[in-house]
């Protein structure tokens, strides 16, 4: 809707103020159109700069994983850490299907904890937190593809009380 | 008019997409030596299809002029390119634009003084001519300095590749294509001035989003008001040298035309240089030191990218004030008929001819 009001804006606003005759006509258009104009490109920045029209929303998804790697000592959870702080670490794990993965540092906030059982499986939960589209929004910003925007993640790691988080250093 | 706006307007609004396409599928040199064949059969073809239109006679050249204006264009222009890695106070930038100003005054002085200038200043003192050379200047720089800057965005902070920057504003150049005859017919139909007001306002409204733009802004809506933009510049370049001509003696035609064409020209190459410059010092002035670096490499990339997002703000910015500024100066056009406003001046002209004869 706001595209289609960038586009009615534009062409409104030229046609009005060109080929208008009556001069109060021409004023009128030129107003109305003008104004459409404005507020949609008006629109458009505070949807992207204040996410007009959307809310925060939270998903929750949990994940069997697997370690990412076996030690004679036992499994293990690698942290890759990227500084020297230790603020910024991706966690290497594989997925079911032996799938190596990583956890993204820059959007990513995780938590380990050792679930106390030897035998049980490790879970990841992670809660994805995006910028949706309210109802009013969906219709106003149609087109715009910037549904779903990411805003972080937490990600838990519950792993077995066998199981050992070893941090090193990415080179 | 409409289809010459077609070309100006069209050619460098087509230029992000088609090198875009030759550097990601060639390499950027490809570019130049596509272009090297083009402009040679250009050249020969025009020793036999362009005709001259206006009285020729022979004139001395100026040397002293020559010299005068390669030292003060290429010394201002340098200066201005020069304070993107030195910075405005550097010496080097000081001093390289007060020469090119107080050589390019030298040289408007001899202009107006000697009796064959290289560049006759005369077309200046009609106002409309005057009015319509500085808001083409403003159109040409809110064009080709944004085209500059805006590719870099999509590809620094956006990630985009070369041909998907220039895709992005593919759909821009369409509009110009389209909106250029209807432009011309429309300048025929109700003057000049009409149209540079409206482009200008829109090229305004189209320009003043992009100061907000961040690193998840959506794609679509850049797209969108790009074309805007791109609109509006369809509605303003070609009637800004209408307004231009139109008020220009036919007997100065020639000159007339070198000095919109050397305004133009000069005014897109120091809006560029400006607008890099401005967007380097500023990015340089918030980019976080090294240090943070080697200690939090995903704090500084976040600081680096604030960093480059306040240098395209201001960048923007200022594009969004030459086209503001290009509004004020439409709203001063006198609006009067072609033929009207060619005796006017023919006459007032022929005078100073005779004068300077005299």
């Amino acid at each position: 809707m706001i595209l289609f009001g960038i586009i009615l804006g534009v062409i409104g606003l030229f046609a009005s103020f060109v080929y208008g005759r009556k001069n109060s006509w021409r004023a009128v258009g030129t107003i109305v159109f003008g104004l459409l104009l404005i507020g949609s490109v008006t629109a458009i920045v505070g949807n992207d700069t204040h996410h007009w029209a959307m809310h925060r929303s939270t998903t929750r998804q949990q994940t069997v994983i697997k370690a990412s790697k076996q030690t004679r000592h036992g499994p293990l959870l690698l942290a890759v850490k990227l500084d020297h702080a230790g603020h910024d670490k991706a966690y290497v794990y594989k997925t079911s299907g032996n799938q190596t993965k990583h956890t993204n540092p820059e959007t990513t906030r995780v938590r380990v904890c050792q679930n106390g059982k030897a035998n049980s499986a490790a879970i990841m939960t992670t809660k994805r937190h995006e910028w949706q589209y309210s109802r009013l929004g969906k219709i106003m910003f149609a087109g715009l593809r910037n549904n779903h925007e990411l805003i972080y993640n937490n990600v838990g790691y519950s792993v077995p009380s066998t199981w050992h988080v070893l941090t090193i250093q990415h080179r | 008019m409409g289809l010459m706006g077609i070309v100006f307007g069209l050619a460098p609004a087509i230029g992000p997409t088609f090198s875009g396409w030759m550097v990601d599928s060639f390499s950027w040199r490809y570019i130049f030596g596509l272009i090297l064949p083009i402009t040679m059969i250009v050249l020969v073809i025009s020793l036999w299809t362009i005709k001259n239109v206006i009285p020729q006679r022979r004139t001395p050249l100026d040397i002293l002029s020559v010299v005068e204006s390669t030292i003060g264009f290429g010394s201002l222009l340098y200066g201005f390119s020069a304070a993107g890695n030195d910075g405005w106070l550097s010496g080097n930038v000081i001093i390289a634009i007060l020469i090119g100003v107080v050589v390019i005054g030298l040289f408007g002085y001899r202009q107006l003084h000697i009796m064959d200038p290289l560049l006759n200043l005369t077309p200046f003192k009609a106002r409309n001519f005057t009015l319509g050379t500085l808001v083409g200047c403003g159109v040409m720089a809110a064009m080709i300095g944004f085209e500059i800057v805006l590719p870099m965005y999509l590809q620094i902070i956006r990630g985009l590749s070369a041909i998907d920057s220039g895709l992005s504003l593919l759909a821009g150049a369409l509009v110009t294509a389209l909106m250029s005859p209807i432009a011309g017919m429309a300048v025929d139909k109700y003057g000049a001035k009409r149209l540079l007001v409206i482009g200008m306002s829109i090229l305004t409204i189209g320009t003043v989003p992009f100061a907000f733009v961040t690193t998840h802004t959506s794609i679509v809506a850049i797209i969108v008001l790009y074309a805007v933009r791109t609109f509006g510049i369809s509605l303003s370049l070609m009637p800004a040298s209408t307004l231009a001509f139109a008020a220009a003696p036919m007997n100065l035609m020639g000159h007339a035309s070198a000095n919109n064409n050397v305004a133009r020209q000069i005014a897109s190459a120091v809006a560029t240089a400006v607008l890099v410059s401005v967007f380097a010092n500023v990015t340089k002035v918030n980019m976080p030191t090294k240090h943070l670096l080697t200690v939090d490499p995903l704090a500084y990339k976040h600081g680096a990218f604030d960093a480059l997002l306040s240098g395209y703000h201001v960048a923007f910015w200022l594009t969004a004030l030459m086209s503001l500024i290009g509004i004020g100066l439409a709203l001063l056009a006198q609006e009067r008929s072609v033929t009207e406003s060619v005796s006017d001046n023919a006459a007032s002209t022929d005078h100073t001819i005779a004068t300077e004869q005299a």
